[in-house]
């Protein structure tokens, strides 16, 4: 069983090159993930203080 | 144009829509993807022989090819929402050719990125200028230009037009990195993308490949209705169903 789990670890020898390209996949579509939620609360955050305060929002900008 | 499409042309609509669509996306993405990844290192040969012998690092090719494909399938229903947009005047397909352009660089970045880390160890070089690789890079910095053009023109609908009009420019890329799959001379550059037809791969390999791929599209799914969303609260802010759907993600 470990035995098995090293080999799948090292990968030939070529370990760097198969984890480094999915380990970026990993990394970036995790990332891409979360900072979709990230982004959505502070939208919803922001939002929610400017209605409150009766300011409707205007000229949104979706880059800030 | 009939009711039902102007229906869910509207951005009221389709935001509680996409929001139930999300959560079967993500099932769906992680499902595909787990038995992609788990086919395509338990199910394969660790070494491949023939004319291109490949050792253990050719398991790259799975996400390798899915990213490269959904980088270029991505642009083009990116540039399908662009023209939309810009014939109909709908706010929405705009909004969604914004949501699609991070995912799709993200994709196009991973399609370089390991497509460098198996040139290495395979052909003996991070990165070579033969027409597809350097097509594909192309692509990334078209990407970055939509992005990076739509921040930078302050009116909303100002700012989807010049994008829009950017992305539809940008489109003669796909088919060039599609067709340019031969070097024409091995002494100019590396052979690193030779003709080679989907019928003569292992069927454990496709299999792996193609679920894969599939598990990219549903992921692309799930990001871009999730991006789409936050854009359309963010725009349509000053209506009303907006100000109560934002009301209600507060108690949620």
């Amino acid at each position: 069983m470990n035995e098995g789990l090293m080999q799948f670890l090292s990968q030939g020898g070529y370990a760097q090159f198969v984890w480094g390209a999915y380990g970026m996949a990993l990394l970036l579509l995790v990332g891409e993930v979360i900072g979709l939620r990230r982004r959505r609360r502070t939208i919803l955050a922001r939002l929610r203080r400017l209605l409150r305060l009766g300011t409707p929002p205007d000229n949104p900008r979706e880059h800030e | 144009m009939s009711s039902a499409w102007s229906k869910f042309a509207s951005p009221s609509t389709f935001y509680p829509l996409a929001g139930r669509m999300i959560p079967v996306f993500w099932v769906l993405a992680a499902g595909s993807l787990l038995v992609g990844l788990y086919w395509g290192f338990f199910e394969t040969p660790d070494q491949l022989g023939g004319s291109n012998a490949q050792k253990g690092y050719y398991r790259i090719i799975f996400l390798h090819v899915g990213a490269a494909w959904m980088s270029m399938w991505l642009y083009a229903v990116m540039v399908g929402w662009a023209a939309i947009g810009l014939v109909f005047n709908t706010r929405l397909s705009f909004m969604m050719a914004n949501a699609i352009a991070p995912t799709g660089a993200i994709f196009t970045f991973l399609a370089l990125w390991s497509g460098s880390f198996w040139g290495r160890p395979s052909w003996g070089t991070y990165w070579d200028w033969d027409p597809r690789l350097t097509s594909e890079l192309i692509l990334f910095f078209l990407y970055i230009g939509y992005i990076a053009l739509h921040s930078a023109i302050d009116d909303a609908r100002r700012a989807d037009r010049a994008a829009a009009l950017l992305a539809i420019v940008g489109l003669v890329m796909v088919p060039v990195i599609f067709w340019s799959i031969n070097c024409p001379d091995p002494n100019q550059c590396a052979a690193l993308h030779q003709r080679s037809g989907l019928g003569k791969v292992d069927g454990n390999i496709l299999f792996a490949m193609l679920t894969t791929t599939l598990g990219f599209w549903m992921y692309s799914f799930a990001t871009t209705l999730m991006r789409v969303r936050t854009i359309i609260l963010t725009r349509e802010a000053q209506t009303t169903w907006a100000a109560e759907t934002i009301q209600a993600e507060a108690r949620a």
